[in-house]
């Protein structure tokens, strides 16, 4: 089709026969000029207009009404993309692609040099994409080449392309070489700055304008155009990349320093955690220390589960909870008016309960060697961490020893960071059978005073012990109620009433100094991970260092624990022999 | 019961000991109770860490050893603990329970 086109202009017609001529006419025309004459060539190609009978039937005429399309759809698409993208790319609509590389270096340098040093990492893409991969004017015509050239006769205008213009019917056309490589600023859009470059403008001097650019500058913004030129000709819905583009250019010129300095930041943040992980493998650490038989023992992997978003396992809860129990929180004195049960307590104590359903009695016994040397009765508050389908909550029972009607009075609270976290009526039930086989225990083996307990025997019955729901501050996502538990206690263990009874729980919680959906904000329950995190990484480095030292001693002790002791597993029915 | 206390005092038991054993290398037989009720019965000299004895039971049980925590009278175990530091005496249980991780409730 090309080639007959090119061939035959036999014919008067004033149709180039070079694409890029073509192009480059339809090109300086207004978008209302190529709505014409795409009007006037479809009344010429179907010959309405003519009413003459065409040697070729009208295949020219199509064929430049089908350039004349074309033009308008690259508009069209160019324009559109436009919208959602700044401007620099704009320019390349005026760039005609028959132009060398050198060509189009030289006029996108003009308004490059206006442009911030900033572009200079712009990321670079090869400039031959530009040049052959994305014709912009005709995308689906081939590209030209010399035979097609000089195969056409009689039109001066093949040889210099850029004066495409001049034939132009258009007089406004004349000034053209000029306005074609006419200076856009960037900011205008292209079809606004297509129209511009369309009236003569004495006080564009070209010429001298092109000679200015940088060669630098140059290139980083041909690299830059024929990136985004790439991404304009790909489908519409790049358009979306084209915009992630800019934004990276924005970054990497004017937030770019604070962007990627966030970013720095958080390769060093990420790098720093896994620098951690690799420098603390291997090693564990007991809270308080390895001669303490309650010590809680931390491995790596422990420490994982303060990443963010992550569940806490027993073992950070039963960590911090010893850690409140240090000097750090409460004095030795304080200390005597609370036991921490452990996380695995109400575990132990449910099932030692569902058991006794089956069996029809209690064996509270191993529960007992849980709290061996302990009177839980003495104690002003007994903290119960409470664990249960992937949920954490708080159960303490409060002044066990007390009667109804004293300074104090007895009764179990329940604290849960989420509405629907644990049935707190389980959490009673199951607390309150604890409370009275201990009770009964204690006064059997006397160990409360005689007299007072006869009595109290009778009176403390399940449904005897008052208990009670607080409102406490809620955990605003689905990962924080372990650092809420933790929270609960640390804040309880700090400001404990010395007395409470019933009538305080009422909702006055200001007086009371605990409990409330005020009682502090969510945000410090949920800080608590990274700084049980840091320092639990402290730990392990004092670890680290401690072990470091004693290694050369305990070389020769060590071989003593690394003597393989025979261990037997025996079956069942063996063992009852 | 008594009687078991008394035999294994580790006074009375040192003199029988084969030389390699150290200090207190009486055996012991120990139960660890799983949650789901079961028992598993070990022997174990005294002065051997638990290690041993977690590492068998995880393997009796195919359970993964760092998905249990054994507990001796609610207290935690550690790997490198020996019988004898922990006061363990024959006939003595430890709860092998399932490590608890909780983030919300579902």
């Amino acid at each position: 089709m090309l080639e007959e086109f090119s061939e035959d202009d036999s014919d008067g017609l004033e149709v180039e026969g070079n694409q890029d001529s073509v192009a480059e006419k339809f090109r300086e025309f207004s978008d209302e000029h190529l709505d014409d004459e795409i009007e006037k060539y479809k009344g010429y190609a179907t010959g309405t207009k003519t009413g003459l009978r065409l040697p070729d039937e009208g295949a020219k005429f199509t064929m430049y009404l089908h350039n004349l399309e074309k033009e308008k759809e690259a508009r069209r698409i160019k324009r559109s993309l436009a919208v959602s993208t700044p401007k620099p790319q704009d320019i390349d609509f005026h760039c005609r692609e028959s132009g060398t590389s050198e060509d189009l270096q030289s006029k996108s340098g003009i308004w490059l040099t206006s442009l911030s040093k900033d572009f200079a990492t712009c990321s670079t893409v090869k400039t031959e994409s530009l040049l052959t991969k994305i014709p912009l004017h005709s995308p689906n015509v081939p590209p030209p080449h010399e035979d097609f050239k000089s195969a056409s006769p009689n039109n001066g205008n093949f040889t210099v392309s850029s004066d495409v213009s001049s034939q132009s019917p258009s007089p406004a056309r004349g000034a053209s070489p000029v306005k074609r490589t006419t200076p856009v600023p960037p900011g205008k859009q292209a079809g606004s700055s297509r129209r511009k470059a369309k009236t003569p403008d004495p006080s564009f001097d070209l010429d001298s304008d092109l000679k200015t650019p940088a060669p630098k500058v140059v290139r980083r913004i041909t690299r830059k155009r024929a990136r985004e030129t790439d991404i304009v000709g790909r489908t519409p819905d790049t358009a979306m990349e084209i915009n992630s583009s800019d934004e990276d250019e924005k970054a990497q010129s004017g937030i770019g320093s604070v962007l990627r300095r966030s970013s720095i930041e958080v390769h060093r943040r990420m790098g720093l955690r896994n620098t951690n992980r690799r420098r603390i493998e291997g090693y564990k650490v007991a809270f308080p220390s390895r001669t303490d038989p309650d010590a809680v023992e931390i491995l790596p992997s422990d420490l994982q589960r303060l990443d963010p978003m992550e569940f806490l396992n027993d073992t950070v809860i039963d960590f911090y909870i010893k850690y409140i129990q240090t000097n750090i929180f409460i004095g030795s004195e304080g200390r005597q008016r609370f036991h921490f049960f452990n996380s695995f307590f109400y575990k132990k104590l449910s099932e030692v309960v569902s058991t006794q359903k089956k069996k029809g009695g209690a064996d509270f016994s191993k529960l007992r060697k849980w709290t061996k040397g302990t009177n839980v009765f003495e104690k002003d508050y007994l903290i119960v961490p409470i664990h249960d389908k992937l949920h954490w909550s708080l159960a303490i029972i409060c002044f066990p020893g007390s009667e109804k009607g004293g300074i104090s009075e007895r009764c179990i609270i329940h604290l849960d960071s989420m509405t629907h976290g644990h049935d707190s009526q389980r959490v009673f039930r199951l607390l309150r059978s604890y409370l009275v086989a201990e009770w009964k225990h204690s006064v059997q083996a006397g160990e409360n005073q005689a007299d007072e307990c006869i009595q109290t025997v009778q009176c403390l019955k399940a449904d005897s012990i008052p208990t009670k729901k607080v409102p406490v501050p809620l955990q605003d996502n689905e990962s924080d109620c372990g650092l809420f538990l933790l929270h609960y206690i640390r804040k309880f263990v700090e400001n404990a009433p010395k007395a409470m009874k019933l009538s305080d729980l009422e909702g006055n919680w200001d007086v009371l100094g605990v409990f409330g959906r005020k009682w502090f904000h969510s945000t410090e329950a949920s800080s608590l991970r990274t700084s049980i995190q840091e320092q639990l990484y402290r730990l392990f480095d004092q670890e680290i260092l401690d072990h470091a030292q004693v290694n050369d001693q305990s070389i020769s002790s060590g071989g003593t624990s690394g003597v393989c002791e025979v261990v037997i597993p025996l079956d069942e029915e063996a063992a009852r022999k | 019961m008594a009687g078991v206390e008394d035999a294994s005092t580790p006074g009375t038991q040192q003199d029988e000991k084969k030389p390699l054993d150290g200090a207190g290398g009486q055996h012991i037989n120990l139960k660890v109770k799983g949650q789901d009720g079961g028992e598993v019965f070990f022997r174990i000299k005294s002065s051997a860490t638990l290690r041993k004895l977690m590492n068998a039971y995880c393997d009796r049980q195919s359970v993964d050893p760092s998905s249990i925590a054994f507990l001796f009278d609610g207290r935690r175990l550690r790997a490198e603990q020996t019988p004898a530091e922990l006061d363990m005496e024959d006939g003595d249980e430890i709860d092998a329970m399932l490590h608890q991780t909780g983030g919300a409730s579902f």
